[in-house]
């Protein structure tokens, strides 16, 4: 009785259970705790595929694709890994699979892409520059790098969540994302002294340095 | 260490990502070079800008459209099929097939005819044989072909019938009038048929034990021979 009371009353604080007691109560079919996970990790993902695709309406689409099949393998979720890296590794290979696609066919263009692109405010202070300036140089960057720095850099995750999502060794990950990071630097050199210019008039203000 | 090596390890250093002894041997190296220190300044400036980096939200709508979506999938549950075998086309679509050419021929004739005969009335004017009609505009070949694909329901019909006119066969002796496609899949012609499991004879009782496909396990339980 006190058993099932207290389990209730887990169910009830989903917010704060961790991912694995989630996966554990989908599997028996609730579809709450399924919308806790997808509020959980939706807009991360959704940020990671967008900087990956350059498209909002394709990277929308593959985060709901991800989460459609969350739920269709969800009895085949393996316990031993971690669910974050599980619905990474899902939504990363629906991302690689559309890149893939592209190149075949071929027949849009990147500007394209970053044009269609709409940031959220759009002011154009020295900040906003200083940020397209970077978003731009970020997408340029070859995939296999942008991978792994945006998922570093932008997402935040460890190097082991990235070299089990990407399925590479570690030391792999690492390099590519030191390469990654040195190639932005190079990439952003030409501006460097005109980011720097505006940093002091963006950053040093916030009081960040 | 050089400043070609340091400014490798920099990105690393800003995020506390490198080794104790590296960073001591780094931080060395950046107090006595200045040029290295802008570019450790302007790395820590990119580092806060990719982390001020605009977020993109999801439409509103997301978690509704994901549901419906899920809602509306078919069962995620793999259905095993078996290789059942291939149901031979029944007599009308297979005449009607070789005939459909010709019978569009005629039935083309007929409509012009009824058209150009004067006094013929419009409700009369197609003037085809059910079968013909049938086959003209696909509704027995489609109906066919979507049944082809739903293996379970083609391999619940099959051997049913198979079962039904085994069983008959056996009991009035007309083992010899199964076409060979029922001998076949009954295992008449050996026991290294695949499709059965195992196939005994004790006098003149055979026995089948069809391979483990949900529908046709009811059928073998309620079937006797």
């Amino acid at each position: 009785m006190m058993n099932k009371r207290s389990k209730g009353k887990k169910l009830l604080q989903r917010d704060k259970l961790p991912d694995y007691e989630l996966m554990k109560a989908i599997q028996k079919g609730d579809m709450v705790s399924f919308n806790t996970l997808v509020d959980r990790y939706k807009n991360r993902l959704f940020n990671v595929i967008v900087r990956m695709l350059n498209s909002a309406e394709t990277a929308e689409d593959i985060v709901q694709e991800t989460f459609v099949r969350v739920h269709l393998h969800k009895m085949s979720f393996d316990f031993r890994y971690a669910v974050s890296t599980w619905i990474y590794t899902i939504a990363l290979n629906l991302a690689r699979n559309e890149l893939r696609r592209r190149k075949r066919v071929q027949f849009l263009d990147i500007a394209d892409f970053s044009n269609r692109l709409k940031a959220p405010e759009e002011k154009v202070d020295n900040s906003s520059k200083l940020r397209e300036i970077l978003d731009k140089a970020v997408t340029k960057l070859p995939e296999k790098y942008r991978q792994a720095f945006i998922l570093r850099d932008l997402d935040q995750l460890s190097y082991e969540e990235i070299a089990q999502i990407l399925s590479v060794p570690l030391g792999t990950v690492k390099s590519r994302v030191n390469r990654a990071r040195n190639m932005l630097r190079n990439m952003l050199k030409p501006n460097m002294e005109e980011l720097y210019e505006l940093s002091k008039g963006s950053i040093f203000t916030l009081g960040l340095f | 260490m050089n400043c070609r090596k340091a400014r490798s390890l920099l990105s690393a250093y800003s995020k506390g990502e490198l080794s104790y002894s590296m960073r001591e041997k780094l931080a060395a190296h950046l107090e006595e070079c200045p040029a290295c220190r802008k570019q450790e300044a302007t790395i820590g400036q990119i580092n806060q800008a990719l982390l001020n980096l605009p977020k993109h939200e999801l439409s509103e709508d997301f978690n509704m459209r994901l549901f419906g979506r899920i809602h509306n999938a078919p069962n995620g549950e793999r259905i095993r099929t078996a290789h059942l075998p291939k149901k031979a086309p029944s007599g009308i679509i297979y005449w009607g097939k070789l005939f459909a050419p010709a019978a569009t021929v005629i039935g083309a004739m007929v409509l012009t005819l009824t058209f150009l005969v004067p006094g013929a009335t419009i409700d009369t004017a197609p003037g085809l044989t059910p079968v013909t009609a049938e086959v003209q505009n696909g509704t027995a070949d489609r109906q066919y072909a979507t049944n082809y694909y739903r293996p379970a329901l083609r391999g619940f019909a099959l051997d049913r019938a198979s079962l039904d006119s085994m069983a008959m066969m056996h009991r009035v002796g007309y083992f010899e009038q199964l076409s060979r496609q029922q001998k076949r899949d009954f295992g008449a012609y050996g026991f290294d048929n695949p499709m059965l499991r195992n196939v005994s004879q004790h006098g003149s009782m055979r026995h089948y034990v069809l391979p483990t496909v949900s529908p046709t396990n009811k059928l073998i339980k309620d079937a006797t021979f």
